[in-house]
């Protein structure tokens, strides 16, 4: 018997799913809330569920929040339930612990195959959703340094001596753009020219 | 009311004449008086010299005839009718001596020399005395109309006149001033009248030999003697003429060089007054105090233009024309100023107005889709979804739950598609730059256009300002929206940097470019310049046919001190 816990703020969608699954004989619907807050109101050490549905659209804490507190119980594997098709929340979810995403209009097979799936603490992406996740990771990819991703690149072409003008050309900025960040790059390492910013960041080993 | 020109000239022109009339008519008589005197002192000299003669001459006749002792020869009465002779001369009271007896002569001059006996008898002797019409004359030194002459005591004259030689001098009266002076004793000279009755200078005196009585007087007309004089006169006219002339024309120079100035200046302040500014002030006149006038005038025009040339450029609204004052009393520099900072802050209170209508206008609009798109999402998507987890818990043909579910599914995607194009979600969720990541996917997908997405965007700052993350992605979809309708590009690339104080996008494409000019007009881009100018922005758009680069900067400082104005503006 899986136990299932649904937070969403929608009754009639709560209900549904209710519906859908009392009628099959490995699910037990234990908690039917309308927000993260009423969940965690209710969630107990003694009926923790085994399955999480949770909606991400919601009052009083959204399901992103509850994904964050979650992390403290790690036994409870939550499945995004969402009518947001962007791969933003998509890559929210999973970094936030999500073990699966699914679009509110899903199927009734590929519900229960989600829930069977991540109940054995495997992550479920159907295919749609995996492309999307796939399509921003490749075009993310930034991360945080003392200097931005985009100025370190810049600073490595500058010491490679190309002009603001090949700069620009090669990273499909502006010049203008480019000039800012090296502006920006000598007001963060507190440098005049752009010959001291090429020795103070290969001190820092910025490059 | 008379022009300068007319004062300068009319005094000194009098102030000339009355001295060149003083000084010649005083000259004139001092001439005249000298003339008179001269012509007078040789006419009695004249006189004196004649009396002399003719009196030396009768005395000598008198001599020779005293002494002859021929008595036969004594008594001819030659020339003289011997009736008047006996009535005039030989009375019984007769005496020795000489006895003028022209009366009695037809013609000239006769003397009548008797001589009384000792025997009671009476000697006499007939003279034609023409000598002395000689010595009369002789008129050297007399000029034209200089002439002697001899009247008798009956006021008629002795000899021949100049005038008249052909009548006789018994028939001529001379009943003259100086005749009668000349009986009265006097030896004198004077101007008066003669026996013709015109103006003589005359010296006249008398001779007294004996019996005989006479007067002689010298006399010249005062016309020729005056001659000189007249002579001198016309000189004299012609120099003050000549004096005066010059003084016309110097008076007339003198005027001019100083009136030329005062007119040149009257027509300057003409021109002024009637608004025309465009004078070329010339200050090379001989006098400093007009020259200054001049330097003064051109100060005067030079300010009175530079207002001029202000309020003409705050008058088209370029307000950042500058005027200095020319002094601390220009009033009309120091209103033109005050209306210049009025202008000022009525055109940037007008801007700002401008904005806030075009902001209140886009963020109203905005306001509307994102309601209108919560609501599709979050009202209708869920009652959707619902339906369709109901629908599938219920016990159905599986055909018709097909059906069901595909119509429904349906129009769920279709109110995502709905709820995106009116506002993406993620772009309230994640902020421009995630949000802009599902953008580029989708048009990357519908199109097949290879799409570059760069962003470099603070983490922390990703929901800063959720207008400025509406305006770049409607920027950025406006501008893909651009690419695909016009340019027929086959690369994008869309770059979105987060600096300290803004934001930075940076687009481009291959395409073949547009015309700005022509697009600009068109919505699309004026949605974009729009957007940029309400957050006070900077745009750049260069499209050339192998491409089109678009710049827009968003500064973030939006939000702390223009947002808080603005919205107390409303």
């Amino acid at each position: 018997m899986i136990k299932i816990a649904i937070v969403d703020d929608h009754q009639l969608f709560r209900d549904g799913i209710n519906a859908l699954l009392t009628g099959k004989e490995d699910f037990e619907v234990i908690i039917s809330v309308s927000n993260g807050v009423e969940f965690f109101e209710v969630l107990s050490k003694e009926n923790l569920p085994d399955v999480l549905l949770l909606d991400l659209t919601m009052p009083e804490m959204d399901g992103f929040e509850v994904l964050k507190i979650l992390k403290k119980y790690p036994d409870i594997k939550t499945i995004a339930i969402s009518m947001h098709d962007d791969g933003n929340y998509i890559m929210k979810c999973v970094r936030s612990g999500a073990y699966g995403y699914l679009l509110k209009n899903t199927d009734e097979d590929e519900l229960i195959n989600a829930i069977y799936t991540v109940n054995r603490e495997k992550k479920y992406f159907n295919k749609e959703v995996s492309e999307r996740m796939i399509h921003i990771m490749a075009l993310e990819g930034s991360q945080l340094k003392k200097l931005s991703a985009k100025e370190s690149e810049i600073l490595k072409l500058i010491s490679d001596g190309l002009t603001t003008k090949e700069i620009a050309d090669q990273l499909y900025i502006s010049t203008r753009t480019v000039e800012t960040h090296r502006a920006n790059m000598m007001k963060k390492l507190t440098v005049k020219n752009s010959a001291e910013l090429i020795r103070k960041a290969s001190e820092l080993n910025l490059i | 009311m008379k022009s300068i020109k007319f004062w300068i000239v009319v005094f000194i022109n009098l102030l000339i004449a009355l001295t060149v009339s003083i000084l010649l008519l005083f000259f004139y008589k001092e001439f005249q008086n000298a003339l008179n005197e001269r012509v007078l002192l040789q006419l009695s000299s004249i006189k004196n010299l004649k009396r002399v003669q003719i009196e030396e001459y009768i005395n000598n006749e008198w001599d020779l005839f005293k002494n002859e002792t021929k008595d036969s020869a004594t008594t001819m009465l030659v020339g003289v009718d011997s009736i008047c002779f006996k009535n005039t001369v030989l009375k019984s009271t007769v005496e020795s001596g000489v006895y003028d007896v022209s009366t009695c002569g037809k013609q000239g001059i006769f003397l009548a020399l008797v001589k009384k006996l000792a025997d009671g008898n009476i000697n006499f002797k007939i003279i034609n005395a023409s000598r002395i019409q000689d010595i009369l004359l002789e008129r050297t030194g007399m000029g034209e109309s200089g002439e002697t002459y001899l009247v008798g005591e009956n006021f008629q004259l002795r000899s021949v006149s100049r005038f008249f030689p052909n009548r006789l001098p018994s028939q001529i009266n001379a009943n003259t001033v100086g005749v009668h002076e000349a009986f009265s004793g006097k030896d004198s000279s004077g101007i008066f009248e003669d026996y013709r009755e015109v103006s003589v200078f005359s010296s006249y005196g008398e001779i007294s030999i004996s019996h005989l009585k006479w007067a002689i007087l010298s006399e010249i007309d005062v016309a020729e003697a005056n001659i000189p004089l007249h002579r001198m006169k016309n000189k004299l006219i012609i120099i003050s003429v000549l004096v005066i002339l010059l003084a016309v024309t110097l008076s007339l120079f003198i005027s001019s060089v100083l009136s030329s100035p005062l007119l040149k200046m009257r027509d300057f302040l003409n021109h002024m007054s009637k608004g025309n500014y465009n004078l070329q002030v010339q200050n090379t006149y001989p006098a400093i105090e007009i020259n200054e006038m001049f330097i003064a005038l051109n100060r005067l025009k030079n300010s009175i233009k530079e207002a001029i040339n202000f309020s003409n450029e705050i008058g088209q609204m370029n307000l950042n024309a500058s005027y200095q004052l020319s002094s601390e009393d220009d009033k009309l520099g120091k209103s033109l100023i005050v209306m210049q900072e009025k202008l000022i802050e009525y055109e940037s209170i007008s801007k700002q107005n401008r904005l806030n209508a075009k902001q209140s206008i886009i963020s109203g609009q905005e306001k509307e889709r994102k309601r209108l798109a919560r609501e599709l999402h979050d009202g209708l998507g869920p009652l959707l979804t619902s339906l369709k987890m109901i629908v599938q818990s219920y016990e159905l043909p599986k055909q018709e739950k097909e059906k069901i579910n595909t119509i429904v599914n349906k129009t769920i995607d279709e109110i995502r598609k709905m709820t995106y194009d009116l506002m993406p979600p993620s772009l309230e969720d994640f902020g421009v730059g995630k949000a802009l990541l599902n953008f580029v996917e989708l048009m990357k997908k519908s199109s097949g256009v290879e799409i570059i997405y760069n962003y470099d965007l603070k983490e922390d700052k990703m929901k800063t300002n959720a207008e400025i993350d509406i305006c770049l992605f409607r920027i950025c979809q406006e501008l893909v929206n651009n690419t695909f309708k016009h340019a027929g590009a086959s690369k994008i690339v869309l770059s979105l940097t987060e600096f300290d104080d803004k934001f930075s996008l940076y687009y481009t494409d291959n395409g073949s470019g547009f015309n700005t000019i022509e697009i600009k007009t068109g919505l699309g881009l004026r949605n974009i310049k729009e957007r940029v100018e309400i957050f006070d922005g900077y745009l750049n758009i260069t499209s050339e046919n192998t491409g089109t680069v678009v710049e827009v900067e968003i500064p973030i400082n939006y939000d702390k001190d223009s947002d808080s104005r603005r919205s107390s503006a409303f």
